[in-house]
C-alpha cells in the first residue's frame, strides 16, 4: 500500500444523465488515465466543463464513476479508509453560521475521528499557520471569503492526511494570501505530503506544481512537468517578429502556408508574426524564409512559452 | 467522540444559535407570563349568583304568586322578607305572560334581591318550613338560631338552605363555596356554575388538550417546520456538503444525525412550554398533571412525522420553501382523510351501537345510541324503526318499558347536547300499543312488510301516540314491579297507568260520543315531602322490586315502596362532591355505586361501606345489572367487555364469549342467558354457561356504513395519522381509555369513543420509518 501511487486512475469514465423523460447523456470523463505519485504537488488544469470537478468528486466518492478504476492511496476512491487519509478543501466552501474557527475545527476533527486532545493541541498551531490567530473566537459568518478559505485549509490539514486535494485553494485570497498558500504547499511537499491541486491560476500552478495534467472535454490532453508539456504542445522557443510588407501582397499567405503561425495586423501595413520553434537553427531557417519573401524585419524577439500558452495550445489541440 | 454524535451535538448548538428559537422562546415566555396570573378564587359563601338561578321564569312566577298570598308556606315566608320595591314590581306581573316574566327581571337582579333575604335573621319558622328540622345539615343551624347564638355566616347558610326548600326547582343546590376564575387576584365575571372536580374533568382532557393541540400540535409544529426546513437543504448544499462527504462518515448516518438534530430545536421549545404550563396548571389551578410532561414525546413524534416529509422534500428539491409547501400539502391530505373518518365514525360505528335490548312478544327490541327504537326485520335482516324517531344525533333514551297487562310500550328519547343537556320537541312519552286498537290497525311487527331493505330501515313498524307529559328535569325512568317511576329534579313521580286507560276509553267513545281526554297530570309525586334530587342523579329498582336506590348529590337513599308511596329505609353520604355521573344497583345484600373516575363502591344492605373495587386495565363501567338469582353483578365496560363482579369478595372475572371487546349493552333473561348488544349494531342471545350463541341478529350494513367500512376506514388505517395522536395526548392528560362524545360526562351509559393509542402510533411509526428509509436510500444513491 505504501508503494502505491497517491492517486491512480485507469480509464475513468463518467456519464451524466439529464432530463426527466427524455434522458440525455453527457460524458464528463472519457477514459482518463492519471497517476499522482506520493510526495509530489500535482496540478490539474482545464477549462470550465473539462471534467476536473467530476474527477475530484469521483476521487472523494461524492459521485460514482460510470466505468474504469480509481484508487486513492491504494484504496478504492470514495471508500471510508481512503477518505480517512485525505484532506479536502472544496471550492466555494461554506461553514455553518453558528461556528467559530475553533468550533469548526473541533467538528471537522471529530468527523475525521481525530482524538479530542489532538484537536485541542493542533487547532491553535494550524490557525496560526494559516494566519487566523487572534480571530479564532469570531463567528465564521463574519469572516471574509479569504479567511474562510484559510480556515478550510486548516481543517484539511487537521488530521494530518497523506493526500490533500485542494480545489481552488487561492480563490478569494489577496496576493499576500496567495503567496502564503504557496508557501504552505511548499512546506507540505517538504513534509512528504501529496498535494493534488486544482486551480485556474496557471502561474500559481507553474510556480508550485511538480507535475501538471491538462484535462479538456473529458479527456486528458497531457501530463508531465511544465517543461515537458511546453515541449509537447508548443515547442521550446517562441519567435515573435514585427515586420513590414514591402513587395508582393501574397507574401503573407505564402508565409502562412510554409509555417504554422499566428499573424496579427498592426497599423501602417505592419504585422506581428509568432511561431513556435524547437531550436535556434529552426529560427534561423525561418528568418531566411521571411527574407526570401521580401518582407522587412523591424524587430525580432526570441522567448520561452508560458504555461498559459501551453494550456491554450493543449486545449485547442483537437 | 463518535462522528454522528458530533453532528447531533452540532445540530443542537446550531438550534441554540438560531435567532428564531430565541424569538419563539421569548414569545412563549410572554404567553406563559400572561397565563400565570390566572387562577381560582374561592370564597366560602351561600350568597346567590346569577348562575344559581336555574329557572328564571318559574322563579318569578312563584315569587309573584307568593307576594299575592298564593303558593306554599315556605315561598310566602320568603316573599314576606323581600324588599318593598321588589314586592311592588312582582305584584305587577301577569302570571300567564311568560315573556313578561322573562323580561321583567334579569338573573343577577333576582339573585341580588334574594341575597337580601339571605341576610335576614328571622326567615325560619317551623310553620313555613316544617321539614327543615329533619334535615341533618339544618338541624344544628336551626337550634343555634333559636338559641340566638347563630353567627352571620351561619344565618347565611341556613337561609340559603331555606330558600332551596322554598324554590327547589328554580334554584340550583347550594355548594357553600363560590368559585371564580381570577386574574392577578381579580375575579373575572360571575362565579363558575361548576366545582373544581368538574373543572378538572373539563380542563384536563378538553381545555388543556385543546390548548396543546392548537397551540403546540398545530401552531408550534408549523412554526417549527418553517424554521427547521432549511436545515437539510443547507446541509446538502454543495459548499458544505462536499466537505462533509469527504470525511470518513456514512451519508445515511449524516442525514439521520442532521434530521434528529433538527428535532432538538422543537424539543427545546415544546419542553419549555409544557413545563411552563405544568407549573402554571399546578401552582395556579392545583392540577398537577404529569400527562402534560408525557405530551412532550407525543408532540415530538407529531413533529417528526411532518419533519420527515419536509426533510425528504428538502433533500430532493434542495429548497426550504418547497419543503414547507410539500409539508402543507401532506398535512392537508392527512387532515382531509382524518376529518372524513372522524365525521363518519359516530354515524356509522358509535351511534349505531345498541344501548338497550329486550324481547317483547317474539319481537327483539333494541334502542341505539341515536335514540332509535328498532325491531328486528328478519326478511331484510335490518333493524326496522319501531316508531318514528325524532332524534338524529346522540340521544339518551328512557325505556322501552313494557306493560304486559296493557300490552303497551313506553319510551322517550332526548337529544343529548354537547354539554350533556337533554332536548326534545315535546316532553311527552311515546306510547306504542301492541294489541290492535281498531279495525285495520296492525299491531304486530310481523304484519308489516316493507318492500325493500331501504324502506325497512325507514318505515316505522308501529304508529305511536303521544302519552302523558314527563315532569321537568327528568333523570331516569325505572320500573319497580308494576310501578313506573320518573326520577326528576322535583321528586319521584309515579305514572298513573289508569290515566292511559282513560285516554283509550275517551278515544273509543261511549255510545258513539267522543269523551274529552282527562287533563289531570298522569305523574304523581310519591317521594317523601321536600325530597329533591340534584344533577346527575342515578336510580334503579332493587333486585327484589320492592323499592329503589337513588344516588344524588352525594347522598345514597334506599326507598321502599309501601302503599303506593316511597319511604326512605336507609340513607348515607358518600365521599366526593356528589356531582359525578353515577350508576347504582341494589339487591337484598349489597348496594353497588359506580361513579365517574372513581373505584366501584360496594355497600351492604344497610348502606354501610363493604369494599371498593377497581376494574382491571382502568376500564370504565357502561352498564350494570344483577345476574338473576345470584349475588353477582354483571358489568359491561366501555371497552366492550362483559365482566362479573362478585360483591362478597370483590373479585372481577370476565364472562367469556366470542364478543369480548364488542359488548355495548346487556339484558339478563335468566342466570344463564343474556341478551347482548354487539358492536357495531348487532344483538345476540348468549348462553353464558356454554359460551354459545343461541340467537344472533346481524343487520345488513347501510350504504353509509359500507362506505365507512370498505373505503374510509382502510384508507384511514393505511394513511399516516399525525392528528390521531391527539388521542394519545388525551389519554396522557386524562388517563381515560375511553372518551365521552359530549364535553361533560353526565351519563355513564352513553357511548364513548375508545381511546385507541396504538393504531395511530404504529401507523405513524411505520410512515416515519418508510419516509426515512426512502430518504436514506435517496441520499445514498444521489450524486451531489
Amino acid at each position: 500500500m505504501l508503494d502505491s501511487p497517491a492517486i491512480d486512475v485507469r480509464q475513468l469514465r463518467k456519464a451524466y444523465r439529464d432530463g426527466w423523460i427524455f434522458k440525455k447523456n453527457f460524458n464528463a470523463l472519457q477514459g482518463v488515465d492519471l497517476t499522482v505519485h506520493r510526495g509530489e504537488v500535482f496540478g490539474l488544469l482545464g477549462p470550465n466543463g473539462a471534467g476536473k470537478t467530476t474527477l475530484i468528486k469521483i476521487l472523494l466518492g461524492i459521485v460514482r464513476s460510470s466505468g474504469g478504476e480509481a484508487l486513492l492511496l491504494g484504496a478504492p476512491a470514495g471508500s471510508r479508509s481512503a477518505r480517512q487519509r485525505i484532506g479536502y478543501l472544496p471550492e466555494n466552501l461554506s461553514f455553518p453560521a453558528h461556528h467559530t474557527a475553533i468550533s469548526a475545527l473541533q467538528l471537522y476533527g471529530r468527523l475525521s475521528r481525530v482524538p479530542e486532545a489532538t484537536i485541542r493541541a493542533k487547532s491553535g498551531q494550524l490557525l496560526e499557520q494559516v494566519g487566523l490567530a487572534g480571530r479564532e473566537r469570531e463567528l465564521v459568518r463574519k469572516y471574509s471569503k479569504g479567511m474562510r478559505q484559510r480556515l478550510g485549509l486548516a481543517q484539511a490539514m487537521l488530521h494530518e492526511p497523506e493526500l490533500l486535494i485542494l480545489d481552488e485553494p487561492t480563490d478569494g485570497l489577496d496576493p499576500v494570501g496567495r503567496s502564503e498558500i504557496r508557501r504552505l504547499i511548499t512546506e507540505l511537499r517538504a513534509q512528504g505530503k501529496t498535494v493534488f491541486l486544482n486551480s485556474h491560476i496557471l502561474q500559481e500552478v507553474e510556480l508550485v506544481c511538480d507535475r501538471v495534467a491538462i484535462l479538456a472535454g473529458g479527456t486528458l490532453r497531457g501530463v508531465g512537468t511544465p517543461h515537458e508539456l511546453t515541449t509537447k504542445f508548443h515547442g521550446a522557443l517562441t519567435l515573435r517578429v514585427r515586420m513590414e510588407l514591402v513587395g508582393d501582397a501574397n507574401a503573407l499567405d505564402q508565409l502562412r502556408s510554409v509555417r504554422e503561425c499566428e499573424m496579427l495586423a498592426l497599423p501602417d501595413s505592419k504585422w506581428q508574426f509568432s511561431s513556435a520553434a524547437d531550436s535556434q537553427s529552426e529560427i534561423n531557417d525561418l528568418v531566411d524564409q521571411i527574407r526570401q519573401l521580401n518582407i522587412s524585419i523591424l524587430k525580432l524577439e526570441r522567448t520561452r512559452p508560458t504555461l498559459e500558452e501551453v494550456f491554450l495550445s493543449a486545449v485547442n489541440s483537437d | 467522540m463518535k462522528p454522528y454524535l458530533a453532528i447531533l451535538i452540532d445540530s443542537f448548538w446550531e438550534a441554540l444559535g438560531n435567532r428564531v428559537l430565541w424569538a419563539l422562546l421569548l414569545g412563549w415566555s410572554l404567553v406563559l407570563c400572561g397565563l400565570a396570573p390566572f387562577g381560582y378564587i374561592t370564597e366560602r359563601s351561600y350568597k346567590l349568583s346569577s348562575v344559581d338561578i336555574d329557572n328564571r321564569s318559574q322563579l318569578v312566577e312563584n315569587l309573584a304568586k307568593a307576594v299575592k298570598g298564593q303558593g306554599g308556606d315556605s315561598a310566602r315566608a320568603v316573599a314576606a322578607r323581600l324588599d318593598a320595591s321588589f314586592i311592588a314590581k312582582l305584584k305587577q306581573i301577569v302570571l300567564d305572560d311568560d315573556a313578561q316574566r322573562q323580561r321583567q327581571f334579569s338573573q343577577s337582579e333576582l339573585a341580588e334581591e334574594l341575597n337580601k333575604v339571605i341576610a335576614v335573621r328571622e326567615l325560619y319558622s317551623e310553620e313555613a318550613f316544617p321539614t327543615a328540622q329533619r334535615r341533618e345539615r339544618l338541624a344544628p343551624l336551626i337550634a343555634a338560631a333559636e338559641n340566638a347564638s347563630i353567627s352571620p355566616a351561619e344565618i347565611e347558610e341556613l337561609n340559603r338552605e331555606l330558600l332551596q326548600l322554598a324554590f327547589p326547582l328554580e334554584l340550583n343546590r347550594p355548594q357553600g363555596e363560590q368559585l371564580w376564575v381570577g386574574y392577578a387576584g381579580f375575579k373575572i365575571a360571575d362565579p363558575l356554575p361548576v366545582n373544581r372536580r368538574q373543572i378538572k374533568q373539563f380542563f384536563e382532557p378538553i381545555l388543556l388538550g385543546t390548548i396543546i393541540k392548537l397551540g403546540l400540535g398545530i401552531l408550534a409544529v408549523f412554526v417549527a417546520i418553517v424554521v427547521t426546513s432549511p436545515i437539510i437543504p443547507e446541509t446538502f448544499r454543495s459548499g458544505s456538503l462536499h466537505l462533509l462527504l469527504s470525511k470518513p462518515i456514512s451519508r445515511i448516518w449524516l442525514y439521520l444525525a442532521k434530521f434528529f438534530g433538527g428535532c432538538v430545536f422543537v424539543l427545546v421549545n415544546i419542553t419549555f412550554v409544557l413545563i411552563g404550563l405544568y407549573f402554571i396548571a399546578g401552582l395556579r389551578f392545583e392540577i398537577w398533571n404529569q400527562g402534560l410532561l408525557a405530551c412532550i414525546p407525543i408532540l415530538m413524534f407529531v413533529f417528526i412525522i411532518f419533519y420527515s416529509v419536509s426533510a425528504l422534500a428538502g433533500l430532493i428539491w434542495g429548497n426550504a420553501i418547497v419543503s414547507v409547501v410539500v409539508c402543507m400539502v401532506f398535512w392537508l391530505f392527512c387532515f382531509s382523510i382524518g376529518a372524513m373518518h372522524d365525521a363518519l365514525l359516530p354515524q356509522s360505528e358509535l351511534l349505531t351501537q345498541m344501548s338497550r335490548v329486550r324481547k317483547v312478544n317474539e319481537n327483539v327490541l333494541v334502542v341505539n345510541e341515536r335514540g332509535g327504537l328498532g325491531v328486528w326485520n328478519a326478511q331484510f335482516s335490518v333493524w326496522q324503526p319501531a316508531i318514528q324517531n325524532e332524534v338524529r344525533g346522540p340521544a339518551r333514551t328512557f325505556g322501552p318499558i313494557y306493560d304486559p297487562k296493557r300490552e303497551l310500550i313506553l319510551t322517550k328519547a332526548f337529544f343529548q347536547t354537547p354539554f350533556g343537556g337533554l332536548q326534545a320537541r315535546s316532553r311527552k312519552l311515546a306510547v306504542i300499543h301492541l294489541k290492535p286498537q281498531a279495525e285495520g290497525e296492525h299491531a304486530d311487527a310481523s304484519d308489516v312488510s316493507p318492500k325493500t331493505a331501504a324502506k325497512a330501515r325507514e318505515e316505522p313498524v308501529w304508529p305511536s301516540e303521544l302519552g302523558p307529559e314527563l315532569p321537568q328535569q327528568l333523570f331516569d325512568i325505572i320500573e319497580i314491579g308494576d310501578t313506573i317511576l320518573a326520577v326528576c329534579r322535583g321528586g319521584l313521580f309515579k305514572l298513573d297507568l289508569d290515566q292511559l286507560d282513560a285516554r283509550e276509553r275517551s278515544k273509543n267513545g261511549l255510545f258513539g260520543f267522543k269523551l274529552p281526554w282527562p287533563q289531570t297530570n298522569a305523574f304523581e309525586n310519591i317521594a317523601p315531602r321536600d325530597y329533591f334530587v340534584g344533577a346527575n342523579t342515578a336510580a334503579s329498582p332493587t333486585q327484589a322490586n320492592d323499592g329503589c336506590i337513588i344516588y344524588s348529590s352525594g347522598s345514597l337513599d334506599h326507598f321502599a315502596l309501601r302503599s303506593g308511596k316511597l319511604e326512605i329505609v336507609n340513607s348515607t353520604r358518600l365521599d366526593g362532591d356528589g356531582t359525578e355521573a353515577a350508576l347504582v344497583q341494589m339487591n337484598e345484600r349489597y348496594c353497588v355505586v359506580v361513579r365517574d373516575n372513581q373505584p366501584i363502591t360496594i355497600l351492604d344492605s344497610q348502606l354501610r361501606p363493604h369494599r371498593e373495587v377497581e376494574l382491571p386495565d382502568n376500564q370504565k363501567v357502561r352498564q350494570l345489572q344483577w345476574i338473576p338469582a345470584t349475588q353477582d353483578l354483571a358489568i359491561v365496560t366501555h371497552s366492550g367487555d362483559l365482566l362479573k363482579l362478585t360483591c362478597q369478595t370483590g373479585a372481577v372475572t370476565e364472562i367469556s364469549s366470542a364478543f369480548a371487546g364488542k359488548c355495548t349493552c346487556m339484558h339478563w333473561q335468566s342466570s344463564g342467558k343474556v341478551w347482548l348488544g354487539v358492536k357495531p349494531s348487532s344483538v345476540c342471545l348468549l348462553d353464558v354457561n356454554s359460551a354459545t350463541v343461541e340467537e344472533l341478529y346481524v343487520p345488513q350494513p347501510a350504504t353509509l356504513e359500507m362506505i365507512f367500512r370498505w373505503a374510509v376506514r382502510p384508507i384511514y388505517l393505511l394513511n399516516p395519522k399525525p392528528a390521531a395522536l391527539d388521542t394519545a395526548m388525551a389519554y396522557a392528560l386524562s388517563g381515560n381509555n375511553s372518551q365521552a362524545l359530549s364535553l361533560m360526562t353526565n351519563d355513564l351509559e352513553a357511548v364513548q369513543m375508545e381511546v385507541d393509542i396504538w393504531t395511530p402510533v404504529i401507523s405513524n411509526l411505520v410512515f416515519v420509518a418508510v419516509v426515512l428509509g426512502v430518504s436514506c436510500f435517496y441520499v445514498s444513491r444521489k450524486e451531489f
